[in-house]
């Protein structure tokens, strides 16, 4: 080694490690639900429908007190206006403003939407939630899981809106007799969900592995299994929200529902199919253009969030 | 094996539904003579009223219901005091049946074109354009599209019959309307189904084959796609028979779901009460037959043995 | 020079979001008419890919070949349109995949799905193709064929339906077999079977068979010839016997040093190699395995080396192997010791 080296012979000199990882380029990790949020934000219809959203939201809250003019107010002189300065929307046959009833529609719209599906959730995942976790655990266990899933089996053969309409027939028509009729079976659809996402998670060899180690039960439920389930719940709830709001104003339209002289947008649609074929189109349209919005909006919404959770899908 | 408890089960959920209405109907504050009340002498509602039975104990009717519904009579209709439940189930079953088979076969040849079509071009525009009307589908309701109609198509236009029911030409309209959830909900469901599985391992073995396109596409991902959405039927009849009620309401067609709908305003308890056992034992007939056809169909599962 | 597949220069390119994956970058290799050539590396190296770029199945629209051919029993394959792959396709090539229990359409019969490419590419009637399957399963070692003929594959175990698909790539009597890791998903007898049944087709019909492995043991055992991929480039190829008494690459060093053998004395552990491959988003301009590579020189990283033949068939890409590596020679010495 006493001899000059030439000048090529250098680069066939040992590489110096430290020079290595200049060389190496890596990518950095992304945390799930960062990528999750990545995604999301890319998918166009799905942000549109987010927006869509927020919107609608913000004009259900501000929307009614912007103009001078009560949802409920009647005024003869003033009925079935066409569009104007002074009404945006126009106005009903009894006069009322219906840019201002369109958004106090909104409120209980979104209100019975909400609710229905928080109820729906809460009882969907502690039915299905229990009935998946004792599946297996001993003679008791599986007592209470095939009981619960009986009583699942039996809800989920019952027609839903039947039973809603049953209900509603025999109970004071309003928004609580609405959200209870909407969510007394409602619950069923998560339920079957999270037990099933249960049942696999159980059988993953990281739970497994957890529960041989020692963990308690509610560490392993908080720390394995919901944050795993997460995902699918936020996805079924995005479906439910517009499935609740449908069947509001699915339910309002055959007279069911809130009743008069509160607003909400299937009973408007009901209120103007006596008078469309007198041209008065915004009476079907504004309603009837709003129940679609929203449903669009909460359907691309969830649509992006479904393919944005799915880890296969790697875009 | 299997077949039996399903049928058991069948019987248990539909007897919980018939005890359920029974009870809720007979709960119901109102009175069903409320307006005869005012016209009527006293004795002549009471003997109305225990003509119906409404003067024994609740248990008493309910045994005496549940007696009349074994020999399928569902019992007189209050309203209509010259027809009975059965009657008007009768008369209301073709234009509601002709209605919703209509609709299920547009529903399904279209949604399931609609999705494959959808899935085979997967991320490009046709696939956008088609999940963008479906979303669009699924989004507006049946009850605000079918006055739209009604009064392009029908009034303005005068392209089809309207607010009558007799020539297959009034049926087309109602038909397209109760079809287009349908047709957005298995659009989306069959495209979901075919991507999946046009990435499964045996489309690859299938295309190493040196098979043509449409084999592969056909033999091997359609067959395969198309074998969850039998399971999807269901829930989709339950759709349209629901649907049915608005449909029937707002073109005026003489079926089940209006007498249903009438119903409910007239409070009818035999009607609803008739009606509602019929829908739900409809459904419950569909979702076991349908069950049996999935699994004869899918060679996967066994016919005698309880599941996977 | 009959060469029945010849690639040349082969560089294929994955479109993804985060950009464009380079999966092969300049593969050359040649098959002859019955020979087997064993495609060896870790997942990820470019050999799942270079097997589906022969059979012109790369996934469409994001996996394209950008330059380079593959020249198959005289025709130019990529430029074939898909028609004409297609009746090249189970016809002139047939391929093995990996995972025999989701390879099967799983509401096909059996004998249909081993029909299907008879009745397309050879035009047998229904009943001549029902029976040269049942000879078909009898050949690939079920028993009981004509009942087989009719039932499903979740009624076949793994082993089993690893048969179905040989038989399947069989089934026109192909020139060349593209076996894809047709024995990783297999119980380690059932391995050998497989492998055995392979080689026993192999000396009766004559066909070439391209095998894609990681596992040295398969190459042992049914390759004529071997080429060592990484990173999307042959790193050595050689005949088997001159591959494992005298490899040339850093890289077949660490596969080697990495299987198990049963009679090593010291009870030896594995040597595994150290580090990760590179990130195929940004491929390094020099050699790929210059980061994990023990012997690594300056200018292993600036500079990919040109192959260095060593025999006919044996040539490999080391800069070690350059005259001017001193290093180089007295570390071939040193490791052909501590090796063999």
């Amino acid at each position: 080694m006493n001899q000059v080296l030439l000048k090529e012979d250098v680069k066939f000199q040992p590489l110096d490690i430290r020079n290595i990882h200049q060389h190496e380029q890596i990518r950095p990790s992304t945390h799930f639900w960062k990528d999750v949020l990545l995604k999301i934000v890319k998918n166009k219809l799905a942000m549109f429908g987010f927006i869509l959203l927020f919107l609608i939201v913000l004009l259900a809250i501000i929307g009614p007190h912007i103009v001078p003019h009560s949802p409920t107010k009647q005024s003869l002189t003033t009925g079935n206006l066409p569009l104007s300065r002074e009404h945006w929307f126009g106005t009903d046959d009894l006069g009322r403003d219906m840019w201002a009833r369109t958004w106090a529609g909104a409120r209980i719209s979104l209100t019975i939407g909400f609710v229905a599906a928080a109820i729906d959730l809460v009882i969907g995942v502690l039915v299905g939630g229990i009935s998946g976790y004792m599946a297996g655990r001993g003679k008791i266990g599986d007592r209470i899981d095939s009981f619960l899933m009986r009583v699942v089996e039996v809800l989920y053969g019952i027609p839903y809106l039947l039973v809603v309409i049953l209900l509603l027939v025999i109970m004071k028509p309003g928004l609580l007799t609405m959200i209870i009729a909407l969510s007394i079976t409602g619950w069923v659809g998560m339920a079957r969900i999270v037990r099933g996402q249960i049942l696999q998670l159980k059988e993953q060899e990281y739970v497994l592995a957890a529960e041989k180690l020692g963990t308690s039960h509610p560490k392993i439920i908080i720390k394995h299994l919901l944050p795993n389930m997460l995902g699918i719940i936020i996805v079924n709830l995005t479906f439910t929200i517009p499935q609740a709001i449908f069947a509001e104003s699915f339910l309002s339209f055959l007279g069911l529902g809130v009743q008069s002289p509160m607003a909400s947008w299937g009973t408007m649609a009901n209120d103007s199919l006596g008078v469309i074929l007198n041209g008065y189109w915004w009476r079907l349209f504004f309603p009837g253009l709003m129940i679609s919005l929203t449903m669009f909006a909460f359907n691309a919404f969830g649509d992006g969030l479904q393919d944005a959770l799915d880890p296969r899908s790697k875009n | 094996m299997y077949v039996l408890k399903r049928i058991f089960t069948m019987i248990v959920t539909l007897w919980i539904i018939i005890t359920l209405t029974f009870l809720i109907m007979h709960l119901i504050p109102g009175d069903p003579f409320a307006t005869d009340a005012k016209t009527l002498p006293e004795e002549v509602l009471k003997n109305m009223r225990a003509a119906y039975h409404l003067d024994e104990p609740l248990s008493v009717q309910y045994f005496l219901y549940l007696k009349q519904l074994i020999q399928f009579d569902l019992g007189p209709s209050i309203q209509s005091k010259t027809r009975d439940v059965n009657t008007l189930i009768v008369e209301g079953f073709g234009p509601s049946a002709l209605l919703g088979i209509q609709s299920l076969i547009l529903a399904i040849s279209i949604g399931i074109t609609l999705g494959v079509v959808a899935a085979l071009n997967h991320n490009r525009w046709i696939d956008y354009v088609s999940m963008f009307i479906a979303i669009i589908g699924i989004s507006v309701p049946s009850f605000i599209l079918a006055p739209l109609l009604i009064k392009y198509f029908g009034v303005e236009w005068g392209i089809f019959p309207v607010a009558a029911w007799g020539t297959w030409k009034h049926t087309i309209l109602p038909s397209a309307v109760l079809a287009v959830g349908p047709i957005a909900i298995i659009a989306r469901f069959v495209r979901a189904s075919m991507i999946e599985v046009m990435n499964q391992n045996y489309i690859k073995t299938a295309e190493a084959k040196g098979l043509s396109t449409f084999s592969v596409v056909v033999k091997h991902g359609i067959r395969n796609a198309l074998i969850p959405v039998i399971s999807f039927i269901g829930p989709l009849f339950a759709a349209v028979i629901t649907g049915t009620f608005v449909i029937e309401k707002i073109f005026a067609i003489p079926g089940i779901g209006k007498y249903f709908v009438d119903s409910i305003f007239n409070r009818d308890y035999p009607v609803i009460l008739g009606t509602t056992i019929f829908y739900s034992m409809i459904l419950i007939i569909t979702l076991f037959l349908i069950d049996i056809l999935y699994r004869l169909i899918d060679p996967r599962i066994k016919l005698s043995s309880g599941g996977e | 020079m009959d060469h029945l597949l010849e690639i040349n220069n082969l560089h294929v390119t994955f479109q993804t979001h985060g950009g464009e994956v380079h999966a092969v970058r300049g593969a050359s290799l040649y098959l002859k008419k019955g020979e087997t050539l064993a495609v060896v590396g870790e997942s990820g190296c470019g050999k799942s890919v270079t097997a589906q770029a022969i059979m012109g199945m790369l996934p469409k629209p994001h996996g394209n070949v950008k330059n380079g051919k593959i020249l198959f029993n005289g025709k130019e394959v990529t430029k074939l349109s898909k028609k004409e792959l297609q009746h090249v396709r189970g016809k002139e090539m047939g391929m093995i995949f990996q995972d025999p229990m989701t390879s099967l359409n799983p509401t096909m019969k059996i004998g249909k799905q081993i029909e299907e490419g008879m009745v397309r590419h050879q035009k047998l009637t229904k009943q001549r193709a029902k029976e040269k399957t049942i000879e078909l399963l009898k050949l690939v070692g079920i028993p009981d064929p004509s009942r087989r003929y009719s039932q499903y594959p979740h009624e076949f175990s793994g082993g089993m339906r690893q048969r179905v698909i040989i038989a399947i790539a069989l089934a026109c009597n192909p020139k060349l077999i593209v076996a894809d890791e047709p024995t990783t998903a297999l119980d380690v007898t059932i391995q050998s079977q497989i492998l055995d049944l392979l080689k026993d087709l192999q000396n009766e019909r004559h066909s070439s068979i391209l095998m894609i492995t990681h596992d040295l043991g398969v190459v042992a055992e049914i390759a004529d010839r071997v080429a060592v991929m990484y990173a999307g480039i042959i790193v050595e190829s050689a005949t088997v016997e001159e591959l494992f008494e005298n490899p040339k690459h850093p890289y077949t060093w660490g596969l080697l040093q990495s299987i198990p053998k049963l009679d090593e004395k010291n009870s030896g552990r594995l040597i595994p190699i150290e580090g990760s491959p590179p990130d195929l988003f940004n491929p390094p301009k020099g050699c790929p395995f210059a980061a994990r590579c023990p012997y690594a020189m300056n200018i292993c990283i600036e500079q990919l080396p040109d192959n260095q033949y060593f025999s006919e068939q044996h040539y490999s890409m080391c800069w070690l192997n350059d005259a001017r590596a001193a290093a180089g020679k007295s570390i071939h010495t040193e490791r052909g010791e501590l090796h063999v």
